[in-house]
């Protein structure tokens, strides 16, 4: 029961979650014919409410309508969908909140009604608790103060209540009466005293209870490499055990299983994006590029049969690799070049071949590096950084950057003679970028499309579980209508021959600090990647 | 120098019967919000559950609050000579254990909301801010008791059984609202194993053994169960007369009703037998009035072991009865039979729970069976309590502020 929401804070938008404190969910691309901008912030605790706004361009709307879907209920087990309210002071912002009321993958159904018709699209959302925030000092003090008063009246009662009540109208009470509404209040103090020091357990009960059972924990993953044939191969193994063994299947991604990124701080500091294969339920196997030796932050993006995702986090320590592997990698150039020819001819000469779509990247060979990438050009406003092979990738829009405003990164493509380069898709999308705090707090791969997996997209719009998944014998699934309106499900993929001009990404960052970004993309077959920091300024 | 005023000279005031009609409002505005919960899911402050179940507290808080004004600053030498002292002001004892309460429901709902986004919208009815609620209600309920008490102890021989009656009645209101924050302890699936009559001999037999002692009417524990069984039944009966519809999802048991709360416990078999008793032997023996041949029959004290021995009785009868009754009575609401508009059975469960043979099983048989040391312990339990009871009611006889 809810008795007040007289402090009514909402859950806002800020925590630590997959991808890693970076918890809200964008969206960019059309319902219909409606370009659709969507925002969507997850509740902390479950259940919670989340808080949508949704930007229609181009023309007005006649409703735009929210239905909350959990995966296993479908839309059959949905209520009717709540209407979002137009935002006051604005033409087309319309914003909406919606109850998540049991931990695990839901969807947002937005369907849009116009002058264009119905559109529908939607967008996947994590529902599981992250907050750890303890209580505000102040709040604290007030409760206190409340009890204090509690207490002290309840004392006071306990007197009266032996003291005087049961005393003939207008007698005055003896000392005997005095004595024995003294004694009920060292009685009560010590009643009183327990029921506190009870309340205080139970409470602590709770709160274990909270953190061991409702809170969401990452599965531990190990991330061992190890040499086989000269090869390193970096073996990712999921445990299991804290979930008893339980692992959800995962989907493809972009037709990946999972999307491995490591990152290397120290310098010389190197990236790389690969997509590791299953070996086992829960083991996956990836040849690993000639990086430099040290230690790397392990984030590992995936997505599990029930539409949850998650970005599960290890440290690798990985060796030098041998000059001769160097050579097979690296060829005659300075630079790694990430393409599907170079992966064939590694797949002719390896124990165990990359998949094409892998790519790396380091300083010192003469491609991009976070001090390259950071050099302004002639054109203030703009940063500019080595993308490889003569190509350079331009920050359009870096300019003032603050937590929790709409960033929506904007970058464009050159060739070597200074020209707009022709966008080539790469897995599915014109790009991807990565972005991490300094810190190690917040961590999110983000598509042009918005900062959801496409895989749990897709789980949605299709309502029901893959053949052959192992989630179609479970008790209580429900094989579910798709929405009346099919969504454009791969409007945001594009599988064009490529595009000139910029990509953008949406997405706002979470928290202050000195920020990351790695934007990989693809030209002539190539993939490329910018890197660019950034300082992300507290909200005033 | 302080004047002494005769006893039994009032008459029931309006007060008391605004504080009993303000009280009623908690557990019925309970089962509303416990039924919305489970048909609607999503609330806001503004609720009717909600407002009633604030009027509850506000009612007889904001009564009680004038009566201290009147009492402190502008009172009678009678109204002064009824009440006692806190912290300076001067009202009647029960006014001020109402506003304690009052102050406790209104601590927890900060509490609460904080509660709410430290660890989720709670889906259980039992939770601190929620004890801290309880706290609260039952004490503004106590502080009503007292009031309506004392009032009854003052009145007039020729209000006498009027004020035993309202009596009866506010004891009935509170055995409906514990049986409101037991709701989860009693539903007729637990009924069969031992936890069940562990929650039923904690409160019940103290509430009824206090209406039968100290109410001044013959059937103080009938009267009181009576109340709490028609306010059940009454919310089965009307609650599903409202279309009402599921907002949360998952759904996975869809409806098209505000659902009923699950039938009451038969409370009024025992009280029976606890009234009998009480009339033969409870209200005073032949020796103490004897002892003390001008004082009301009713407020005599007893031997120091003849309570004792009666709450061994007491809690006997109540088990017993108690056990008797709600096996078979369990057994019947699970059964197609119980599947109507009266019994409702089943009708009770919300919108998220897996419609499945569950709803209509005995659950816990293997893992919370009935044994004997159990149900010597539940015995025990209903000996407390009936013993509580025969002491809070005595002191609620000898209550005249």
């Amino acid at each position: 029961m809810r008795t007040c929401l007289a402090f009514l804070v909402f859950a806002c938008c800020v925590g630590v979650e997959a991808h890693i404190g970076s918890p809200n969910v964008f969206f960019d691309g059309k319902a219909g014919g409606y370009p659709v901008r969507a925002v969507i912030c997850p509740p902390q605790v479950v259940p919670g409410l989340a808080q949508i706004t949704v930007r229609v361009q181009g023309g007005p709307v006649q409703r735009i309508t929210v239905l909350p879907v959990f995966w296993r209920a479908g839309r059959v087990g949905s209520p009717p969908p709540d209407d979002a309210k137009l935002v006051r002071g604005e033409t087309n912002l319309y914003s909406a909140a919606l109850w998540l009321m049991k931990p695990g993958a839901y969807s947002v159904e937005l369907t849009i009604e116009g002058y264009r018709g119905k559109g529908t699209l939607v967008v996947p959302v994590n529902s599981m608790a992250t907050n750890t925030r303890p209580m505000p000092r102040g709040f604290g003090i007030l409760l206190s103060a409340l009890g204090m008063v509690l207490f002290l009246g309840g004392l006071r009662i306990a007197g009266a209540a032996f003291g005087e009540s049961r005393l003939e109208p207008g007698a005055l009470p003896t000392k005997r009466d005095r004595w024995r509404g003294r004694a009920a209040m060292a009685l009560a103090a010590g009643v009183f005293s327990l029921m506190i020091f009870g309340g205080r357990k139970w409470w602590e009960f709770e709160d274990a209870n909270y953190r061991n059972n409702a809170l969401y924990k990452p599965l531990s993953v190990s991330a061992q490499v190890r040499s086989e044939r000269d090869q390193h191969i970096l073996t990712i193994k999921v445990d299991t055990s804290e979930h008893h063994g339980h692992w959800t299947p995962l989907i493809p991604d972009h037709g990946k299983m999972m999307h491995l990124f490591l990152i290397r701080d120290e310098e010389p500091v190197a990236f790389a994006h690969l997509h590791p294969v299953r070996r086992s339920g829960a083991e996956f196997e990836v040849p690993l590029p000639p990086l430099p030796s040290g230690s790397y932050h392990v984030y590992a993006d995936v997505t599990h049969e029930d539409g949850f995702s998650e970005t599960l986090t290890a440290i690798a320590n990985i060796p030098s690799a041998s000059l001769e592997m160097k050579k097979l990698w690296l060829g005659n150039s300075a630079e790694p070049i990430c393409s599907v020819e170079v992966a064939q001819r590694l797949a002719t000469n390896l124990f165990l071949p990359p998949d094409p779509d892998d790519s790396w990247q380091m300083v010192g060979a003469g491609t991009a590096s976070s001090q390259n990438g950071n050099q302004r050009s002639e054109d203030a406003g703009r940063r500019i950084s080595e993308a490889g092979g003569g190509y350079k990738l331009i920050w359009e829009n870096p300019g003032a950057v603050v937590e929790n405003l709409d960033a929506s990164l904007r970058f464009k493509l050159v060739s070597a003679d200074g020209t707009a380069a022709l966008i080539e898709p790469y897995m599915g999308m014109l790009g991807h970028a990565v972005v991490r705090r300094q810190d190690d707090d917040v961590f999110a791969h983000v598509n042009p499309v918005g900062t959801f997996s496409t895989a749990a997209q897709e789980f949605f719009v299709r309502g029901k579980p893959l053949e052959r998944s192992t989630l179609n014998g479970q008790p209580g699934l429900l094989t579910v209508e798709p929405p009346s309106v099919e969504p454009d499900l791969h409007r945001s993929h594009t599988n064009s021959v490529g595009v000139t001009g910029e990509i953008s990404f949406p997405y706002a960052f979470p928290a202050p600090g000195t920020y990351r970004i790695w934007i990989q993309t693809k030209s002539q077959g190539r993939i490329l990647t910018g890197v660019f920091d950034t300082a992300v300024a507290a909200a005033k | 120098m302080t004047q002494i005023f005769p006893a039994h000279a009032e008459k029931l005031s309006r007060s008391v019967y605004v504080a009993v009609a303000g009280l009623a409002c908690l557990p019925i505005g309970l089962l509303w919000d416990i039924s919305h919960h489970s048909t609607i899911g999503r609330d806001t402050f503004w609720t009717p559950a909600h407002i009633l179940i604030q009027l509850g507290g506000i009612v007889p808080a904001f009564l009680f609050a004038s009566v201290a004004l009147k009492t402190t600053f502008r009172g009678t030498p009678e109204e002064r000579g009824t009440s006692v002292s806190f912290w300076g002001l001067r009202a009647p004892l029960g006014v001020w254990v109402t506003i304690w309460g009052a102050v406790a429901m209104m601590t927890s709902a900060p509490f609460d909301d904080w509660w709410h986004n430290r660890y989720g919208l709670d889906v259980k009815i039992v939770s601190p801010p929620h004890a801290v609620l309880g706290l609260g209600m039952f004490a503004v309920a106590m502080g009503v008791l007292l009031f309506v008490f004392s009032a009854q102890n003052r009145a007039s021989s020729g209000n006498r059984t009027r004020g035993g009656l309202i009596c009866a009645l506010a004891v009935g209101v509170l055995i409906a609202l514990w049986a409101d924050f037991t709701t989860e302890f009693t539903w007729p699936n637990l009924q069969h194993g031992s936890f069940f009559y562990r929650v039923a001999c904690t409160p019940f037999p103290l509430l009824l053994v206090l209406a039968a002692r100290a109410s001044k009417v013959r059937a103080g524990a009938i009267i009181a169960a009576a109340t709490y069984t028609l306010i059940y039944i009454g919310m089965i009966l009307v609650l599903p007369l409202f279309p009402a519809q599921p907002k949360l999802a998952p759904i996975y048991h869809p409806m098209d009703h505000m659902v009923p709360p699950a039938f009451p416990l038969l409370l009024i078999a025992p009280a029976l037998a606890i009234d009998v008793i009480v009339g033969l032997f409870g209200r005073a023996s032949k020796s103490a009035s004897q002892r003390q041949p001008f004082v009301d029959t009713q407020v005599l004290r007893p031997r120091w072991w003849e309570d004792w021995l009666l709450a061994l009785v007491f809690a006997a009868v109540y088990l017993g009865i108690i056990f008797l009754v709600q096996w078979p009575f369990s057994a019947f609401l699970l059964s197609d039979a119980a599947d109507n508009r009266f019994f409702a059975r089943s009708g009770h469960w919300p919108y998220f729970a897996q419609p499945g043979d569950w709803m209509n099983s005995f659950w816990d048989l293997k893992e919370d069976p009935i044994t004997f040391p159990g149900m010597a312990l539940n015995f025990v339990r209903a000996f407390i309590s009936a013993r509580i009871g025969l002491w809070l009611g005595s002191y609620l006889l000898r209550l005249k502020r």
